[in-house]
């Protein structure tokens, strides 16, 4: 049964990896020859900028925050993870809005301080270097994150001992600090870059042509599926690298801990100048990553609620919710089975299969759609043959285009948040407990339903809640995958966005962005229990 | 009435043999432990009597019906067993009231039933204070009262316990062992117990199996392995000895402490000589008196009830060995001064040499 379902969740990603062995067909050859470079070379370009750009902001933070004491630390401590709520597509259509020619940044300058050359002289944000700038203020929170962790954990011993042998605490963060988080930090990175290359309407708007873009012009607007398919394929390769690099800093973060016993460093105490430069250092990322745009979304949705928000922005909001809801049930009841089937026959097998059918979140949801449609789209031709061949009638679409379709691509994509939460909950609980109620006369399932699901209410509810919020934001595979006629929050921002009505856009992006901030608290609930002199992740029971 | 019954039961863990050709028989009424090192199996054998381990090899029969056959690929789930089981770390669910907890396997009756059942039972183990009580809110000792109050609930016919005392200290283990003793001896159950402490088994075990390397070395009653131990290992496992090594001569091995007549070993065998500390008895002569078998003392204390004296042999090739002798009473003879010796050879056991691996 798990092992079924693990399978099928594996599904789209096979299929789309398949694709880099299909022959090349004539479409194909000529987006190589003329499209091609230009997104490997884009995509290249958001690795490399993206990549400086988070490590920069979120490894100087982490430091600040983990080894400084500043005013507002503790408040920074969970408020740089703010951003996070923002998906990079409403941040792009945010700024927009705020610095393009006819924006109130460009209107005040020319107006205001009667500048009337800014047009020709004011930087166009609609560019790779923009697109760069904006994904890096939005993406930055996942090596904050990971870098806070590893500096808050770092053995005091180590630093103690760096200080003592002569290191000044800069000296000291490069040769013992930094090091010793290294791992934390690169997984992290890696986390940034698959989701800087899932992005699609960021670059879509600011017209950078890269994969994503290019697989669903190549779907949608050429029609050219196995063209798609390939491209699809090739992206893979990339987001391979990534995993990789990832599950290899992983691997390395084990031999992170250089002391056993867990002390809350003294931090050093800034002062005078110092001490305002690291307060304005840490409001800069959240400020720009998520006062500016979530004000300016705010002031744009109560200008324009009158005409935007009505019966069919709630209806948007029902179908956003539905689906999310849907999903957020389905992914963890899957994530449970799976785990416990693991927990119940660790074969090597079945814990390949899990592995794979977790890999979903760190593949683009465009590439995710393809892997869905390709295989959805061949069951209903041969159904429909088969219903004409024997009963003489056409069952049309009976998967593909529909919710059934969506909602798989959306458990493809995000079943591994539920599967890692749902994971750890069951890790929290010792065997000894399916024992016990297996010798009190409890079956397989009564041992699930009766002891193993009461004790871990918390981790579903967190992993149901962080798989609602993804689905909320998710944009490319939703484009793709979609019945025709149905718009979420999503799909409506991002088509205002397309028609260049970018403050009437600003109601359903705040909606996301309210709801993105749900696992925000959730995270920051984290730290405060952490800071209570336990490291993250273990609870004190 | 034989409650349950092990035959031929062997069972590996990838390539390490955990368990090999295991049998035995546990009768209704009667405790019988299970005792060796770590890792000689006596766990794996619980847990394949309660079904958490699937059997792999041989067969395993409660109250005469067979539960597991490997041949016939036949093992009923835990749950379809009815045994008790009360583990190491008790596993209590943390969800559940004291109360929740041992009613917890009471199925098929009615909720007022199931309270008398479950009160009557906490009563009988002082529990009856913590019935609404969660188990992170209780000590070690309740905690382990109620893991086996648990597993005693549905009225097992087999109660396997595993490791049950190993998480109390030392002063409470003693008071919780005697309790679980004579509440399992009240409900004529049989008793499969695990444990590595060789004490614990003496006192609690009807018999005892003896475990190492998934086998069964020697069963039998607590006097049967103190007092005719069958290998150097049993006799060491059991209490402590004075080792030395000989080698037959004329039919005897020869001891600082006079000849040992072995007559079933072959001449020339080299066999390893252990002897009780309580087999040498130790009596003060004055000075100028001529012994058979002198020896100096080292250290004498005193431990409670008996009296612990480190001895030397002046002469031969046991002058660089010393050994331990164990009297009954307060027998403290001054340092360095000389003892006469006498060995007990009910209390010594002569065993051909094994190799060192």
């Amino acid at each position: 049964m798990a092992f079924t379902v693990a399978v099928a969740i594996a599904l789209p990603v096979a299929v789309v990896t398949l694709n880099l062995f299909v022959p090349a067909g004539d479409v194909w050859r000529h987006l190589a020859s003329t499209v091609l470079a230009g997104y490997i070379a884009n995509s290249l370009w958001i690795i490399l900028g993206v990549g400086i750009g988070v490590l920069s902001i979120g490894v100087s933070m982490a430091w600040l925050v983990a080894m400084c004491e500043f005013p507002g630390r503790k408040i920074f401590e969970w408020a740089l993870l703010l951003p996070f709520a923002v998906p990079a597509y409403v941040i792009a259509y945010t700024y927009t809005g705020l610095l393009d020619v006819a924006g109130p940044v460009q209107v005040w300058l020319r107006d205001g301080l009667g500048l009337a050359d800014v047009g020709l002289w004011f930087p166009d944000i609609r560019s790779l270097p923009g697109a760069i700038v904006l994904m890096a203020l939005v993406l930055y929170p996942y090596v904050y994150m990971l870098a806070r962790t590893a500096f808050h954990e770092q053995s005091f011993a180590a630093i103690e001992v760096s200080r003592t042998l002569g290191c000044g605490p800069w000296r000291s963060f490069w040769s013992v600090s930094l090091p010793l988080a290294r791992p934390a930090i690169v997984g992290g990175l890696a986390l940034a870059l698959m989701e800087a290359l899932n992005d699609f309407g960021t670059v879509q708007f600011f017209g950078v042509d890269t994969f994503t873009t290019g697989i669903y012009r190549t779907w949608l607007g050429l029609g050219e599926r196995p063209a798609a398919a390939q491209l699809a394929a090739l992206l893979m390769l990339f987001i391979f690298a990534l995993i990789i690099l990832e599950r290899i800093s992983r691997g390395s973060r084990r031999y992170q801990h250089t002391g056993t016993r867990y002390l809350v460093l003294p931090r050093y105490r800034l002062t005078g100048s110092r001490a305002s430069c690291a307060t304005l250092a840490c409001a800069l990322p959240v400020a720009l990553g998520f006062a500016i745009p979530a004000l300016a979304l705010v002031i744009w949705t109560v200008q324009t609620a009158g005409e935007t928000v009505d019966l069919r922005f709630l209806r948007l909001a029902a179908n956003s919710f539905l689906v999310a809801a849907v999903a957020a049930v389905l992914a963890v009841a899957v994530a449970g089975t799976l785990a416990y089937g693991l927990r119940l026959r660790r074969t090597p097998l079945m814990a390949a299969a899990t592995r794979i059918a977790g890999l979903g979140y760190a593949i683009p949801g465009s590439v995710i759609a393809v892997g869905v449609l390709i295989p959805f789209a061949r069951i209903d031709n041969t159904l429909d043959a088969w219903a004409r061949a024997t009963l003489g009638v056409s069952t049309g679409l009976v998967l593909s285009g529909t919710l059934v379709a969506l909602v798989f691509a959306y458990l493809v994509r995000f079943l591994a948040i539920s599967l890692n939460t749902v994971e750890a909950g069951f890790g929290r609980i010792t065997p000894r407990m399916d024992d016990a109620a297996r010798s009190l006369g409890q079956s397989q399932s009564g041992v699930l339903v009766r002891v193993l699901a009461p004790l871990m209410r918390g981790s579903l509810l967190t992993a149901g809640l962080l798989v609602f919020v993804d689905v909320m934001k998710e944009l490319p595979a939703t484009l793709l995958v979609r019945p025709f006629n149905f718009d979420t929050l999503a799909t409506r921002t991002y088509e205002y966005a397309v028609d260049e009505q970018l403050i009437e856009a600003s109601s359903a992006a705040l909606a996301i962005v309210a709801v993105g901030i749900v696992p925000v608290v959730l995270l920051s609930r984290a730290i405060a229990r952490s800071r209570a002199g336990q490291p993250e992740g273990l609870n004190g029971s | 009435m034989t409650a349950i019954a092990f035959e031929h039961v062997s069972h590996a863990y990838a390539e390490l043999v955990a368990v090999d050709d295991f049998g035995l028989t546990v009768e209704a009424g009667e405790i019988v432990c299970l005792v060796g090192p770590s890792g000689c199996g006596k766990t794996t054998v619980l847990r394949i009597a309660a079904g958490l381990e699937t059997l792999q090899d041989g067969r395993v029969s409660i109250v005469g019906s067979v539960v597991a056959d490997a041949s016939k690929r036949l093992d009923l789930p835990p749950d379809e067993r009815g045994l008790g089981l009360v583990f190491q770390d008790y596993a209590l669910f943390p969800h559940l009231s004291v109360a929740g907890n041992v009613g917890f396997g009471l199925r098929g009756l009615s909720a007022a039933e199931r309270n008398r059942h479950v009160s009557a039972l906490l009563e009988q183990l002082d529990l009856g204070r913590y019935a609404s009580a969660f188990p992170h809110t209780l000590s070690g000792g309740q905690q382990q009262r109620v893991a086996l109050a648990r597993a005693l609930a549905p009225d097992p016919q087999i109660v396997l316990l595993d490791e049950p005392f190993s998480g109390l200290d030392a002063a409470l283990r003693g008071q919780v062992r005697d309790q679980t003793l004579h509440l399992l001896k009240s409900r004529n159950a049989a008793t499969l117990l695990v444990t590595h402490d060789p004490e614990e088994a003496m006192m609690l075990g009807d018999r005892i199996a003896l475990m190492r390397d998934g086998r069964i070395i020697q069963i039998g009653t607590p006097a049967d392995l103190y007092l005719h131990p069958v290998n150097a290992f049993a006799a060491a496992f059991f209490g402590d000895v004075n080792r030395i090594e000989a080698v037959v001569r004329d039919g005897a091995v020869a001891t600082p402490f006079g000849p040992i007549p072995v007559a079933r070993l072959p001449e020339g065998t080299g066999v390893d000589v252990l002897i009780r500390p309580e087999a040498l008895q130790v009596k003060a002569i004055g000075p100028g008196t001529r012994s058979r078998h002198p020896a100096i003392v080292m250290a004498a204390r005193l431990l409670g009830e008996v009296s612990i004296v480190h001895l030397q042999v002046e002469s031969g090739d046991w002058a660089a060995r010393h050994f331990h002798c164990r009297m009954t009473g307060t027998f403290l003879p001054p340092e360095n001064s000389v003892v006469d010796v006498s060995l007990d050879p009910s209390r010594t056991f002569v065993f051909p040499a094994t190799h060192p691996k």
